[in-house]
């Protein structure tokens, strides 16, 4: 594969002025992930410690092999929602290398709100369950959580994605041959009890760790029973009496240590034998990303400048090189892995359509897993685009990319608008993972195209209702349209909801798929079959 | 996960930083570029940033023996688990384990015990086995006799430790 | 003069190195053996070199060899003609050579008689000072304790008080003034009742600052005595000997002559058989004094077997059968210079304390003039059953600067892990300066503790033992190996 040539001038005013912008974007998403990750109330870390509990990121890092990566997913959950109260959605989630098997891993944060389960929590969680299915990843909670977030139970409790959907996936993944494990180092009440319950296999610290469906107060209101944690729930009662817990541990480390050598028991399975080489490092430096990715959001920019600080050795395969140039097609290997890329370089056309819906059938025909970069503005709209059949060729584009049997990754690098949000694998298209670059907006439409729509709307509102609004006043209502609607098509607003699995330091989008493509491959493949195409 | 290396009383975390094409590990607070040798018969080859070490290595256990620069060293892998749980002082009171009959048994009141002495045999199901102490101590109480019967639970001998 | 006797089978009654060493005479001479030995040694590889082996059985380890009654009957009801006891269990004990005698049995070693009068520290003491051989001024305890401490305080301070069943050091008492000196006295009666069964004791003149010194002598029912010279044990622990050498860097040739001289003297003075070591205590003045006698084999008997080439286990055997000694006091030439290291299951560094453990690995040193007297083995589960002695290391060239240089690289050949040994120290000992200048008495262990404590480990050597301890630690490498492949380049990398 040939190197792509890059055309970049990093000593050009134009990259000078995108690296100030991202900088400064870098800095907001490092500050923001830091306070979601570390900042709490001090009284929250002193009962911690008081317990003599570790934090939730010393156990992740106990528990990961050492030298290894960890993926870890929508750091900024929640982060605009709850007035910040849940930060990261109150959990860990990720993808990280435990004893050598790559594993999803789920774990409460009992720094916020006791590791209470938010709303949002629990997308989070069933989030990282449906990732685990998907990719038949291993999954070990690390259980320490006071159960649901009660005076939000109304919007955790009993619709189809809720709650009931951990458990419900627990037994999925259990049923599909997909091995759970979990580390109870605090309480596991109510639905939290069927965390461990429901896990092949179990460790619970002494001391510390408990698991009910009641606590005893809880106990002691029902039914007047006085009983202790320890006697209710305790490590040494379910472990030798009840049987709902398997390994009792002396403390936090060693339940580590034990749950470690459990996942060292387990079979490696055999991955998808995906097309894989030696892998490269990018030629070009991937933090150059920040002098290409633009200061304004409007301004167009080469995507195979991207690519090219993405793939290894910087080298790509592209199909079709002189037809519908505003799609980039063509393959490339991310840390080893061959993968199908399939890049906006503008504007979607009839031809750049097709050639995108063309080259998807390629990859799922070959099984070449899917990466989609979106810098999309949308298909082209006018007479002209509808006489030729840009709907129709937009559905097919859409036909190719829902029906694929491989794995599909999509980045958000910029915008993200209307359809083409569709056609480029959006969240809605099951993307095994999906990122955000922190410069990256989803909307249905452009924000400046939707306030003036909804100016225009209220203008006549008023109107009908006898009130005219002075000129100073419109451009008033517009500014505040235009600053909601940037505030809520941002991929912090996007992230804070999980329309993604996170956003991510643009130079952090190698790793990312890497580890994305690798833990994949755990699935297998289907063979291509596809509904019914308007040619 | 850290691995900790216990070295006289000095406990040194140790972990890979890369395992790439150069094997790199930090040992405490240290990055070292490593390369490692070794043959069957135990002796090893260390280069550790650009420095050559030759060693004798064996191993029992958690126990690792060397002998290094002509001084010999052992270093203990540690193993949070051996922390707490294996030094935990078991139950004073043993119990039944299943309904059963003592067969013989092999203490007296007074003596004293090691954890994992053995203490009277007994006899259920036709099947014997062994009741073993749980901890050092003396034995306080022997609540059977030869020849008695006794039920599930029921305490056996109790055990007082400090 | 004697008859000849015929042995064709030997026992040897006693373990570990020594039983490997005498075995090895045996089979030299082309006669059978048989060895002794306790379970708990009986996988030790070293059963195999006898031609037969009985086990023996007691309350101890040590109790089973001891067992006199046992011995003589595995002897008797197997044919054998001799008994060679080696050193410890029961070499000095005329018990065991009357009871042998009794069954018609050869003891390989002194007569009874012989023993008893050596054994004995004050009659010994009294036998050769009545002969005009020096030993240090001394009074014995007659019974009467006011009388006794007056006649001590003629002999001046400082002074020793010994009990006379005494050895190995229990017991001793160093008295520097006559302060409190009747309690002294009062305690070690009751020690040497407690410790040896007899509340004998004695007080002696205290040389400061001695070299142990010691000769080896020779002799044959024919009259014939020789010494085959000395050896040089001042490095002690314990009252416990390191490390012996011959010749001893101390004494002058005509000193040489004189001590080996007393030493054939005494020897003859007892008409003595068999190898035997007269001990002396040697003054920093080089004035030089009767100390003991052990009627067996010692421990060190390498070295001047190394220096004189003889054999002296085959010297024993031959004079057991009542021939002459194959060597004539001109025969005798000391060539060069030879060191033994003992080496120990011991932490020099936590007071010589009793290490335990399995050996795992065992490489002897090997090369011209090395020899490692040793019937360790890996696999082997050193305990306290028996002493700490794991091996001896023997060196010989032709200086002693020579010799401490090769004893250096041996050490450093020598590998043996999995039980602590004081091997490391030993090499602190043979580098320290005092020990090249040959300034060695036998508190050189006590005055240079501060030189020979270990050396700090540099943090590079610590990240080095470590980096290779974990390269040896088959989970941490196992956890190594399972990392797959893109994670092992993507490191430690965190989104």
């Amino acid at each position: 594969m040939r190197r792509i040539q890059s055309r970049i001038n990093t000593n050009s005013s134009e990259y000078q002025e995108n690296l100030k912008a991202n900088e400064a974007r870098l800095s907001e998403f490092h500050r923001r992930q830091d306070a979601a990750r570390h900042s709490r109330p001090q009284r929250d870390l002193d009962r911690l410690e008081r317990q003599g509990k570790m934090l939730p990121r010393q156990r992740l890092e106990l528990l990961l092999d050492p030298g290894t990566p960890f993926l870890e997913l929508s750091s900024l959950a929640a982060g605009e929602l709850y007035d910040g109260d849940a930060p990261s959605a109150g959990c860990i989630t990720g993808i990280g290398i435990v004893s050598g098997r790559e594993v999803v891993i789920h774990a409460n944060d009992s720094t916020v709100k006791g590791g209470a389960w938010y709303p949002m929590t629990i997308k989070k969680i069933v989030r990282a369950m449906d990732i685990a299915i998907e990719n038949r990843l291993p999954v070990i909670h690390l259980c320490d959580s006071a159960g649901g977030f009660l005076p939000l139970q109304s919007e955790l409790f009993g619709d189809k994605y809720f709650a009931g959907r951990i458990f419900r996936n627990q037994a999925i993944l259990s049923k599909m041959g997909v091995k759970q494990l979990a580390l109870v180092f605090g309480h596991c009440t109510a639905g939290g009890a069927y965390v461990p319950a429901m896990s092949d296999y179990n460790v619970i610290v002494r001391g510390t760790g408990a698991v009910f469906l009641g606590g005893p107060p809880l106990v002691k209101a029902a039914t007047g029973e006085e009983v202790s944690v320890e006697d209710l729930g305790g490590a040494d009662m379910h472990t030798s009496v009840s049987g709902t817990c398997d390994y009792p541990a002396e403390n936090e480390a060693e339940a580590i240590a034990i749950g470690r050598e459990i996942v060292a028991q387990w079979s490696t399975p055999k991955k998808w034998d995906a097309q894989q080489q030696e892998s490269e490092e990018p030629y070009y430096d991937p933090k150059e990303l920040y002098g290409i990715i633009p200061a304004n959001i409007k301004t167009q920019f080469d995507m195979m400048e991207v690519i090219a600080r993405i793939v290894d050795g910087s080298r790509f395969h592209e199909y079709q090189p002189n037809y519908g140039k505003t799609m980039l097609c063509g393959y490339a290997h991310i840390w080893g892995y061959k993968v199908g890329i399939v890049a906006n370089n503008g504007i979607l056309f009839n031809d750049s359509s097709k050639k995108a819906g063309h080259f998807i059938q390629l990859c799922n025909q070959n099984k070449t897993p899917l990466v989609f970069l979106q810098n999309i503005t949308g298909y082209m709209v006018g007479k002209a685009y509808e006489r030729e059949g840009i709907t129709k060729d937009g559905a097919k584009m859409i036909m190719a990319q829902a029906g694929v049997d491989v794995p599909k990754f999509t980045v958000m690098t910029n915008g993200s608008y209307g359809a083409g949000n569709y056609g480029m694998c959006g969240r809605a298209y099951d993307a095994r993972f999906l990122f955000s670059w922190p410069n990256s907006e989803i909307s249905v439409m452009g924000a400046e195209q939707a306030a003036k729509t909804l100016t225009t709307i209220k203008t006549n509102q008023l109107l009908r209702e006898g009130k005219e609004l002075a000129d100073d006043e419109k451009s008033r209502i517009e500014e505040e349209i235009i600053a909601d609607y940037h505030h809520k098509s941002s991929a912090y607003y996007t992230s804070s909801l999980m329309w993604d699995d996170g956003i991510l330091d643009p130079a952090d989008t190698r790793n990312a798929l890497g580890m994305a493509i690798a833990t994949s491959l755990n699935a297998p493949i289907d063979d291509p079959h596809y509904g019914v195409f308007r040619v | 996960m850290r691995y900790t290396f216990k070295l006289a009383d000095e406990m040194v975390e140790v972990a890979p930083r890369s395992l790439a094409n150069e094997l790199v590990l930090a040992i405490g607070d240290r990055d070292c570029k490593v390369i490692f040798d070794h043959d069957r018969s135990g002796a090893c080859q260390l280069t550790l940033d650009g420095r050559s070490y030759q060693s004798w290595v064996a191993r029992d256990g958690d126990d690792i023996f060397l002998k290094i620069e002509g001084r010999y060293f052992k270093v203990t892998a540690f193993d949070p688990r051996s922390l707490v749980g294996a030094a935990a002082a078991g139950e004073g009171s043993i119990r039944a384990p299943m309904p059963g009959v003592v067969v013989e048994l092999l203490v007296a009141e007074g003596d004293e015990v090691v954890a994992g002495a053995k203490l009277m045999t007994i006899e259920s199901m036709k099947l014997q086995s062994t009741v073993k102490a749980a901890r050092d101590g003396i034995v306080k109480r022997i609540s059977v006799a030869a020849g008695s019967e006794f039920n599930k639970d029921d305490v056996l001998v109790e055990i007082d430790g400090e | 003069m004697s008859a000849k006797r015929q042995i064709n089978k030997i026992l040897v009654a006693n373990r570990g190195e020594i039983a490997v060493r005498i075995l090895r005479s045996i089979k030299d001479m082309g006669l059978k053996s048989a060895l002794l030995f306790h379970r708990v040694e009986a996988d030790s590889p070293s059963l195999k070199m006898a031609d037969e082996i009985y086990e023996v059985t007691g309350d101890t380890p040590v109790a089973a060899f001891l067992d006199i009654e046992n011995i003589v009957k595995i002897c008797r009801d197997n044919d054998i003609d001799a008994v060679h006891p080696g050193y410890g269990f029961l070499s000095e004990n005329a018990k065991f050579v009357e009871a042998l005698d009794d069954a018609g049995i050869q003891f390989i070693g002194p007569r009874p008689e012989v023993m008893t009068l050596m054994g004995d520290k004050i009659g010994s003491r009294n036998f050769v000072q009545e002969r005009g051989f020096p030993v240090a001024p001394s009074v014995l305890d007659n019974g009467d304790a006011e009388q006794f401490i007056a006649r001590i305080m003629e002999i001046g301070f400082p002074l020793v008080i010994k009990a006379s069943a005494g050895g190995g050091g229990k017991g001793m008492q160093i008295v520097r003034d006559a302060k409190g000196l009747s309690d002294v006295v009062a305690t070690a009666k009751v020690e040497a009742q407690r410790y040896f069964g007899d509340p004998r004791i004695y007080a002696e003149r205290y040389i400061e600052n001695p070299r142990h010194i010691e000769v080896q002598v020779l002799g044959d029912e024919q009259g014939n005595c020789v010494h085959l010279w000395e050896r040089e044990c001042s490095i002690q622990r314990r009252f416990q000997k390191v490390i012996e050498e011959t010749p001893s860097p101390a004494l002058s040739q005509e000193q040489r002559q004189s001590i080996c001289d007393v030493a054939v003297g005494i020897a003859q003075s007892v008409n003595y058989t068999s190898a035997g070591t007269i001990e002396f205590i040697y003054a920093p003045d080089g004035e030089f004094y009767f100390l003991e006698m052990n009627t067996r084999i010692q421990v060190e008997h390498p070295i001047t077997e190394m220096v004189t080439g003889v054999d002296l286990v085959a010297e024993q055997i031959r004079v057991a059968m009542g021939e002459k000694l194959s060597v004539a006091q001109g025969d005798v030439v000391q060539r060069g210079h030879a060191i033994e290291c003992r080496i120990c299951a011991e932490i020099p560094d936590d007071d010589f304390a009793p290490s335990a453990g399995k050996v795992l690995m065992l490489h002897p040193p090997v090369g011209d003039g090395v020899r490692f007297d040793s019937a360790s083995y890996e696999g082997q589960k050193v305990g306290t059953a028996f002493d700490s002695m794991i091996a001896k290391l023997v060196v010989h060239s032709e200086d002693r600067d020579a010799a401490i240089a090769k004893c250096l690289v041996a050490l450093d050949e020598f590998v043996l892990l999995g039980v602590e040994t004081n091997a490391d120290y030993i090499a602190r000992i043979l580098r320290h300066a005092a020990f090249a200048e040959g300034k060695t008495d036998t508190g050189f262990i006590r005055h240079h503790a501060e030189d020979l404590l270990p050396l700090a480990v540099s943090e590079d050597l610590k990240t080095a033992l470590v980096a290779t301890a974990a390269l040896s630690d088959r989970q941490f490498v196992a956890m190594m190996d399972a990392i797959p492949s893109p994670y092992r380049l993507m490191k430690e990398w965190r989104n």
